[in-house]
């Protein structure tokens, strides 16, 4: 028994799955709990990885009969994707049979949910509909695809089920501000140039990140002015934002502003810095970065309020 | 039977020493034991090797057998066969007083002959080994399908585990109808 126990304990997590459903009694033997955050990929052969670094075990279901059985492995220079491929006439509810099921065996967690909407042309809400039951309590949801409907953007956006970051990296065809729920804490948005002035101080969000914004640096001089006069933003724990002007970036953006240029600073990007870091203080003394990056070849504004005490 | 003196030379220092002799700490004679398995062959062992093994080092660590005594009482380890239990002797043999590697290559590649080396190794506690053995029975059904794992561990079917216990439900109600028979017997 502690033998079987021993082996059970090396299995990766879909030889784990399968070797419970061999019988009744090895279903009995795998009860032990092992604890999983999973990938999640919505598209037309969707997928579910686990997050067991560095190499991920992963299940796709696809409709085309000649791939069942393959493999379809994706090296990545720190991780590595080992995915079997299995032939479904229904890929999706394959996939969502597999999670119950794993969910009841293991007590899995959504780790990270990608919903890619051009695999389903016109079909979102549907989509959205035959899973969202499913899937709950994602940690992470992003959301890809060009070109794609506003309300079919808006309707994931409504109906899934997601608690902590939310990724936007699909466009729309009508370039209209979106309805994000204020209760997730971090928010990117690749495709930004919806957003205005407005939108952006009215977000609650901890964590923003925003990316192809037509927002100038005068904006920015309005948006820091409004976090020091704590109008807007008083959540803010990190925030980014691509640099339309580098040029005037001193000038504009933090026109009228009392700042301190800081010689040096730790942290994620702090080598990418080339033009601050500039400490501003908020009205109730506590104080913010700002600083220009560049990563990998843009220049972007990150602004990065101290922890209150 | 194993060779002790095998294990001993390999376990010893690839540069021999050159300190002078009468410099030397007076070097500790090794102790033997013996133990054997199923087909009651005798396997000669040094503590040094028997180290690896929790359940025989916990035996012979208060013994202070001579060499005679060890001689004269090996350990019996009936539920193992002569020729699994010669395997673990020399696995213990070769990694007498070194590290082990991470992956061991040299592990049967034979099922049925792997499964009870397992067994064996689990029931005397050698914790690398069994973890060794675990992993290469894990690795037998690597993307392996619920069926092809049942076939592969010879795991029976529900069909067959059900009729296995009713068969030994069965036995066990004619045992307690003959128990009571006699029990009836005795006391008239």
């Amino acid at each position: 028994m502690v033998a079987i126990q021993e082996v059970l304990n090396i299995l990766e997590p879909f030889d784990y799955i399968n070797f419970s459903q061999a019988s009744k009694r090895c279903r009995k033997l795998s009860t032990v709990k092992k604890p999983y955050k999973v990938f999640i990929l919505i598209k037309d052969s969707p997928e579910i990885l686990t997050n067991t670094d560095p190499i991920l075990y992963g299940v796709r279901w696809t409709k085309e009969k000649e791939k069942d059985a393959t493999r379809g492995d994706r090296p990545y220079p720190d991780q590595y994707h080992e995915i079997r491929v299995n032939c479904f006439e229904n890929p999706l509810d394959s996939m969502k049979e597999l999670y119950l099921y794993a969910r009841s065996l293991m007590g899995i967690e959504i780790g990270f949910l990608a919903f890619r909407m051009s695999d389903f042309k016109g079909q979102c809400r549907e989509i959205v509909d035959r899973i969202r039951s499913t899937f709950r309590g994602i940690h992470n949801l992003q959301i890809n695809g060009k070109d794609q409907q506003q309300d079919e953007l808006q309707y994931i956006l409504d109906n899934m089920k997601y608690n902590c970051r939310l990724e936007i990296l699909a466009t729309t065809i009508e370039r209209l501000p979106l309805k994000i729920p204020e209760t997730i804490k971090q928010l990117l948005i690749d495709n930004g140039s919806w957003i205005t002035l407005d939108y952006l101080m009215s977000l609650k969000m901890s964590t923003i990140e925003l990316w192809n914004t037509n927002l100038t640096n005068e904006d920015m001089n309005v948006i820091f002015k409004s976090w020091m006069e704590m109008r807007s933003l008083q959540n803010l724990k990190s925030f980014e934002i691509n640099l339309s002007n580098r040029g005037d970036f001193v000038e504009a953006a933090l026109k009228d502003i009392s700042y301190k240029k800081r010689p040096s600073i730790t942290g994620r990007y702090s080598s990418y810095i080339r033009e601050g870091p500039f400490e501003v203080t908020r009205k109730d003394g506590r104080m913010a970065t700002i600083a220009v990056c560049e990563y990998p070849s843009e220049f972007f504004v990150a602004m990065r309020p101290q922890p209150p005490v | 039977m194993s060779s002790t003196e095998q294990g001993t030379s390999s376990a010893a220092p690839a540069e021999p020493t050159t300190a002078p002799e009468s410099a030397a700490a007076p070097e500790v004679p090794e102790s033997f034991y013996y133990v054997h398995g199923k087909d009651k062959v005798v396997h000669k062992v040094s503590a040094g090797a028997l180290q690896h093994s929790a359940l025989i080092h916990g035996m012979i660590s208060n013994l202070g057998y001579t060499e005679e005594q060890a001689k004269a009482n090996p350990f019996p380890f009936e539920n193992i066969d002569g020729d699994i239990l010669q395997m673990v002797v020399d696995w213990c043999n070769q990694h007498k007083g070194k590290p082990t590697p991470p992956e061991d290559t040299n592990l049967p590649k034979q099922k049925e002959k792997l499964f009870d080396l397992v067994l064996a190794v689990n029931y005397l506690e050698i914790k690398e080994l069994l973890t060794y053995c675990c992993k290469q029975v894990a690795m037998m059904v690597k993307g392996k399908s619920p069926e092809e794992i049942r076939e592969i561990w010879m795991i029976p079917t529900d069909a067959e585990d059900e009729a296995a216990e009713k068969e030994a439900k069965k036995r066990a109600g004619k045992e307690a109808a003959g128990e009571t028979a006699a029990a009836a017997g005795d006391a008239k």
